[in-house]
């Protein structure tokens, strides 16, 4: 049972124009109300005012009888009473004529004068009085007002409780009244509709309007979906709510197709590394096959064969290792210890290969201690020291500093090498990202994912490390991260 | 038949050399793209099998100097097997396209059919007279009998066949023939000439003095 549509648009709309009809059905009724009590005071007013002229003629048509009854019956009315009363005939009959005259001026705006005596006997009901007999109202008590209204089977009475002891009903057929109020309703009730059902349209217009953006938005995110991920949302009002939210969708679109675009780059690079290395393998193997050859040349083969494998393995690791930054997987064995110490292994351990290019390392170390995990800090400064050694000039210099900078440890490396042209600084610690594409790599040692993982493991430390270069001038690298945890 | 290897990898490099001389060219190798050029532009190798990931001027860099003033076949090998780039390797004029890691057996094939592509010989076997060569089995017959050949002789017959009908001068025979390395001297060619005429009979290949050797197409 969906009684309710899932459509925002025809939520919006149901509940829109349900409001609609409620505040004017509201109106309307209490106009209708309000109309209706405008044309009874009317009517009441019209129905009070000949009271006041009609009461002294009855009372004294009281004191002498009433004078209709003795010039002649008004009418065949109900049980018209005989005239056996004398009197003062010549007042009386004034009297009589004027009230006579004073009911068929009212008869002539259908009006009709009902008049009990005082004992509840009817003494005057007017020609055109309803037929069937009106029930005397009760009698009127314990009020100032003399006067009460009603109505009762389609007329509008007005009641007067006098002359004493008696009762004086002006009445008049509200049937006309009523059949006109009622068209006024249905009237009511047409314009009621009109306006909703407008409503209705507008409403649908604007929500139509104000909704077509989300249609946009949709349709864009469904090509983004299907693999387009270079669509953008056309932002058409930028301040509006939508708007916003387009813009905010792009910024994430923009940000989800770089990702995507580094990592279909990364596959791409991380597949291509690995070709050259089985490539090597494939022919090497293949040449070795070939035919017949000397034991040296299957030696040769194999070291060959063997070498790939061990970049194509560091390669695995590396890229290993940087899958475990990217998922937050990388695990640090952190311990307290003096970083000084971990800096003087990796410069001995560099020692050799500076001997050979004749580059000499100094080191200006502070005596510090800090929180890290021995294994990967010392793997982070292999890399960059490697970097120094070997990049750096013939008979070259570097200089390693360690020192504390506040909650900090700071290690840099200053080498005296070519340098790092500006273009190329941003992507530095890119994965495969080379400086010089032209510069020859050195043997098979470089992954190209060196300074990469160099930056995890410091960012993994909660870190930074940063580059200044210029070219002609060498580079420095810093690191630093925080002492304690 | 002179092939020049331009590779920046090593390994890769040495190999693909080493087989192609076991397949009897002559082959000269190139570390960078800018050595390469300079090789390419300066002799009339048969075809260049260029990489394009390379220091210095990449594989497109080359191509396209080298475009500019010469036509020599071009076979490019990289790592990028991306139809577009294989789109793109073509359209800048090289001749044919291997990704790696390749085959060893389908880069010579490769080598052999682009040479015979550019040679206008589309048969690997032709006849010329009563010599018959085939280039995939590299074997040559006389009279429907095969001769055994060194691979010397077999490449200096292989490419005065490829010429019949032309004079080839010495100098083109010996830059087709021997690769840098080579220190023979030019009168290895007479001996070379010598031998096929003993193997394939006197009028095989002629002499034209003072411009060099003919074989007789028919």
């Amino acid at each position: 049972m969906k009684f309710f549509p899932q459509s925002i648009r025809w939520r919006i709309q149901l509940w829109y124009v349900l409001l609609l009809a409620v505040i004017v059905g509201a109106l309307l009724v209490a106009f209708q109300r309000n109309q209706r009590e405008i044309k009874y005071q009317v009517v009441d007013r019209e129905l009070t005012a000949p009271i006041t002229r009609l009461l002294p003629r009855l009372e004294r048509g009281r004191e002498g009888g009433p004078p209709s009854r003795n010039r002649r019956p008004p009418r065949p009315g109900p049980g018209g009473p005989g005239d056996d009363f004398g009197g003062p005939r010549d007042r009386s009959d004034d009297r009589a004529a004027e009230l006579e005259e004073l009911v068929a001026q009212l008869a002539e705006k259908e009006i009709y004068v009902i008049h009990w005596a005082r004992e509840g006997e009817l003494r005057f009901p007017s020609e055109n009085a309803p037929e069937d007999g009106r029930p005397r109202p009760e009698k009127i008590t314990g009020r100032d007002e003399q006067i009460s209204k009603r109505t009762l089977d389609g007329y509008r009475e007005v009641i007067h409780a006098g002359p004493p002891g008696g009762m004086l009903v002006v009445g008049t057929s509200i049937v006309p009244l009523e059949e006109e109020l009622s068209s006024l309703s249905y009237r009511l009730t047409g314009i009621g509709v009109l306006i909703v059902g407008g409503g209705f349209l507008v409403g649908w217009f604007l929500i139509g309007r104000s909704l077509k953006p989300i249609d946009r938005i949709g349709a864009t995110a469904h090509r983004i979906a299907g693999g387009d991920l270079s669509e953008r949302i056309a932002i058409g009002n930028s301040g509006s709510e939508l708007g916003q939210l387009s813009g905010v969708l792009n910024e994430t679109f923009d940000r989800l197709e770089r990702s995507f675009e580094h990592q279909v780059r990364f596959t791409a690079d991380a597949s291509h590394e690995m070709r050259t290395p089985i490539a090597v393998i494939l022919a090497k193997s293949q040449f070795a096959l070939n035919r017949e050859r000397s034991p040296e040349k299957y030696q040769e083969c194999l070291r060959t064969c063997l070498e790939s494998a061990q970049h194509m393995r560091s390669l695995t690791d590396a890229l290993l290792e940087l899958s475990k930054a990217d998922s937050g997987e990388l695990v640090l064995r952190t311990e307290s210890g003096n970083p000084g110490d971990l800096v003087r292994e990796v410069v001995g351990m560099m020692e050799s290969l500076a001997g050979e290019k004749a580059v000499t390392i100094r080191c200006d170390l502070d005596e510090t201690t800090a929180v890290f995990d021995s294994q990967k800090i010392k793997q982070a400064l292999l890399n960059l020291l490697g970097n120094a050694v070997k990049y750096n000039r013939e008979g070259g210099e570097v200089e390693v500093v360690l020192k504390e900078d506040g909650e900090e440890v700071v290690v840099t490396i200053r080498d005296t090498g070519p340098g790092i042209d500006e273009g190329s600084l941003p992507h530095l610690f890119e994965r495969f990202y080379r400086v010089d594409r032209a510069r020859k790599r050195e043997g098979r040692g470089g992954t190209g994912l060196g300074l990469a993982i160099t930056k995890a493991i410091v960012e993994g430390h909660g870190g930074t490390i940063r580059v200044v270069s210029e070219l002609g001038k060498g580079s420095l690298f810093e690191v630093r991260w925080p002492r304690r945890n | 038949m002179r092939v020049l290897v331009v590779e920046d990898q090593d390994d890769l490099r040495e190999v693909v050399a080493e087989t192609l001389r076991e397949e009897s060219f002559a082959v000269d190798e190139s570390p960078d793209g800018e050595e390469g050029l300079y090789k390419a532009l300066n002799w009339d190798y048969d075809l260049v099998v260029l990489d394009v990931m390379m220091p210095v001027l990449d594989g497109w860099q080359v191509l396209q100097k080298l475009r500019k003033e010469k036509q020599t076949p071009v076979l490019m090998l990289t790592a990028l097997d991306q139809v577009r780039d294989k789109v793109k390797g073509l359209n800048h004029g090289a001749d044919d396209y291997l990704a790696k890691p390749f085959d060893l057996k389908e880069l010579v094939a490769r080598v052999r059919a682009v040479i015979r592509r550019n040679g206008g010989e589309h048969r690997p076997e032709v006849s010329v007279g009563r010599v018959t060569i085939n280039t995939t089995s590299k074997t040559l017959r006389y009279d429907e009998k095969e001769v055994e050949v060194t691979a010397r002789e077999y490449a200096m017959a292989e490419l005065m066949i490829q010429h019949r009908g032309e004079v080839v001068s010495r100098d083109f025979l010996y830059d087709h023939l021997f690769d840098e390395n080579d220190e023979s001297m030019s009168n290895m060619l007479d001996v070379y000439v010598y031998k096929l005429r003993q193997k394939f009979g006197k009028d095989f290949i002629k002499t034209r003095r003072g411009q060099g050797y003919l074989v007789d197409s028919l």
